[in-house]
């Protein structure tokens, strides 16, 4: 089951031109405590799909507004040479395709 | 306040997420009978990147500018109450501040208007930048690197987002209309809210609701109007255009958009914490948030944009559905790029990494049918990005020229390799800008680096110097 396919939105966005965050939004509480408990959120996960140090990501777990939010530095700063997303609204496909059943990293 | 009759309840009006990208004048009309007290509109952002701060264009065509802004001027004057446009235009350049003014001036003739005019410069020199980087009160973004001299030297356009004091400052003067270059989003709002006498933290949280327009609604059909109203503790956020509604997920989770962190966002002057901040639905597709903090800073510090010149860019885009050639097409492009760059060396007397760069886009799987529906199988993009404009195209004309022929593993022959659409097959992108600044200022005075024209009476044409 891909976190895409259980999840109400994920949603990726530059906050600033130099980060990037995914917002993960589900419907109920059953739904977000399989996905925190999936591992797919975690930052060793998060470090691994997407290629960051994992010390720059920061993290929200938000129970109560069904949000788990990620954050980290972009690969290249928004507009730089090289950049093929000015707004960072196409880097959630990663996320968004993890397997939930399958998402603890090696 | 104890003992006073009770006043008319303070409401602030959005006019929509981004000057230009529209409302219904109907929502508009609703908000004012609702009573809104103020008008605001965000009209710029740093999100397309830093092609409009490095060069001054606008992003929006002149004329879906001017038509929400004179919607939006006619509408406070018709009610008599102040206009705040923040960020005007894209990206709060001079330049583009100055479009915003030459709008006002038209709007002003084309309909008989009397209206005080203030503008708020928030363009900086470099050497303004220089002098706080040497006194030691300059600090990078997260995930920006320290700033150097030579960097301030190389930047174009320089802006800073002014708090909401500058806007105090000009309405306090007794301006009808404040125009502002780049300014934190919400302090557009939070400045009307607190000329009004509304508590910072309700006025800033509110403000961050209210500069995306009708995105914190549960379903945003189009860009429209939101309308807050205060009360000693709390602000209630709700569209006056009844076909959307607000939800207490929806106003909160608004909160999260282009935030890293939801609880803590960091303003002029301090930072709005919504630790504490509860929301409560009410009928009609109501919110109602409490609790909400605004901490002032130790140090009053400002976020100051930058963007510098990179090169001049031109590009080629072509399909490729021959799938012998998609059987192999890591090795063509590989092989291509080299002769690629050996022919600019030989024809064109120039270096990849010193003179230009040269990048391949892919789109699309190499892998697999073509579909009914798709143009070709893949995509390529490609760029080149040169010291000079006449370099970046003839660099793409010999890119396209050179993958259009290259030899294919599997064929035998003289082939043709690239599906391009148009003719010519090179565009030229202009100037390419890169951010080089976003850093963090101290200052002492709030308004000092932001100069206030005004407020003057409008009459007659637009000069620009006297702006």
């Amino acid at each position: 089951m891909r976190l895409g396919d259980i999840a109400r939105l994920v949603r990726s966005k530059n906050a600033g031109p130099f980060i990037l965050t995914i917002d993960v939004m589900v419907a109920d509480g059953a739904t977000f405590d399989r996905v925190v408990g999936s591992g797919a959120l975690d930052p060793e996960k998060i470090a691994e799909i997407y290629g960051v140090d994992p010390g720059t990501i920061v993290s929200f777990v938000l129970r109560e507004a069904l949000t788990i939010k990620v954050s980290f530095p972009r690969d290249v700063p928004s507009g730089s040479l090289g950049d093929s997303d000015v707004y960072g609204c196409q880097y959630m496909w990663r996320l968004a395709g993890v397997d939930i059943d399958d998402a603890r990293s090696a | 306040m104890t003992g006073a009759a009770p006043l008319r309840p303070v409401r602030v009006l959005s006019a929509t997420g981004m000057l230009g990208t529209g409302f219904l004048e109907a929502s508009l009309e609703r908000g004012i009978e609702m009573g809104a007290l103020a008008i605001g509109c965000d009209a710029g952002s740093s999100d397309p990147g830093p092609y409009f701060l490095g060069s001054g264009k606008l992003s929006r065509a002149a004329k879906a500018n001017k038509r929400d802004l004179e919607l939006i001027v006619r509408a406070g004057r018709r009610a008599e109450i102040p206009v705040a446009v923040g960020s005007a235009i894209n990206a709060g350049a001079d330049a583009q501040l100055a479009e915003a003014i030459r709008l006002v001036h038209e709007i002003v003739a084309e309909h008989g208007l009397s209206l005080q005019l203030a503008v708020i410069h928030s363009e900086l020199s470099r050497e303004w930048l220089l002098a706080a980087n040497r006194e030691g009160r300059v600090r990078a973004m997260p995930g920006v690197p320290d700033l150097d001299e030579d960097t301030i030297l190389g930047t174009a356009h320089l802006v800073a987002q002014m708090g909401p004091e500058p806007y105090g400052a000009a309405f306090d003067a007794g301006a009808d209309v404040v125009l502002a270059g780049r300014s934190s989003d919400a302090a557009i709002f939070a400045a009307l809210a607190m000329r009004l006498g509304v508590a910072a933290g309700q006025a800033w949280h509110a403000g961050k609701v209210l500069e995306c327009g009708a995105a914190a609604a549960v379903q945003r059909l189009h860009p429209d109007c939101i309308l807050a109203s205060y009360d000693d503790e709390a602000f209630t956020v709700e569209l006056p255009n009844s076909n959307m509604a607000c939800s207490a997920l929806s106003v909160r989770a608004h909160g999260y958009y282009e935030n890293a962190d939801p609880f803590h966002i960091h303003e002029p002057g301090g930072m709005i914490d919504t630790t504490a901040s509860r929301y409560e639905e009410l009928p009609g597709g109501r919110v109602r948030v409490s609790g909400s903090r605004f901490v002032p800073a130790d140090r009053y510090e400002i976020r100051v944009e930058g963007s510098r010149l990179a090169g001049y860019r031109s590009i080629a885009f072509a399909g490729v559905s021959d799938p012998i050639l998609l059987d192999d097409l890591d090795n063509f492009l590989a092989t291509c790029q080299e002769q690629i760059l050996a022919k600019c060396r030989e024809s064109l007397s120039i270096e990849h990494g010193r003179d230009y760069r040269f990048i391949v886009r892919r789109y699309g799987s190499p892998a697999g049918v073509q579909e009914p529906g798709e143009t070709h199988k893949i995509g390529l993009l490609f760029e080149v990005v040169a010291i000079e404009q006449a370099l970046a195209r003839a660099a793409a004309a010999v890119a396209v020229h050179t993958a259009l022929h290259h030899p294919v593993r599997g064929w035998q022959g003289l082939v043709s390799n690239l599906a391009i659409p148009f003719s010519p097959a090179v565009f030229d992108g202009g100037p390419v800008y890169e951010w080089s600044v976003n850093h963090l200022v101290a200052i002492d005075d709030p308004i000092a680096p932001f100069r206030v024209v005004g407020p003057r009476q409008v009459t007659g044409e637009f000069i620009d110097a006297a702006w």
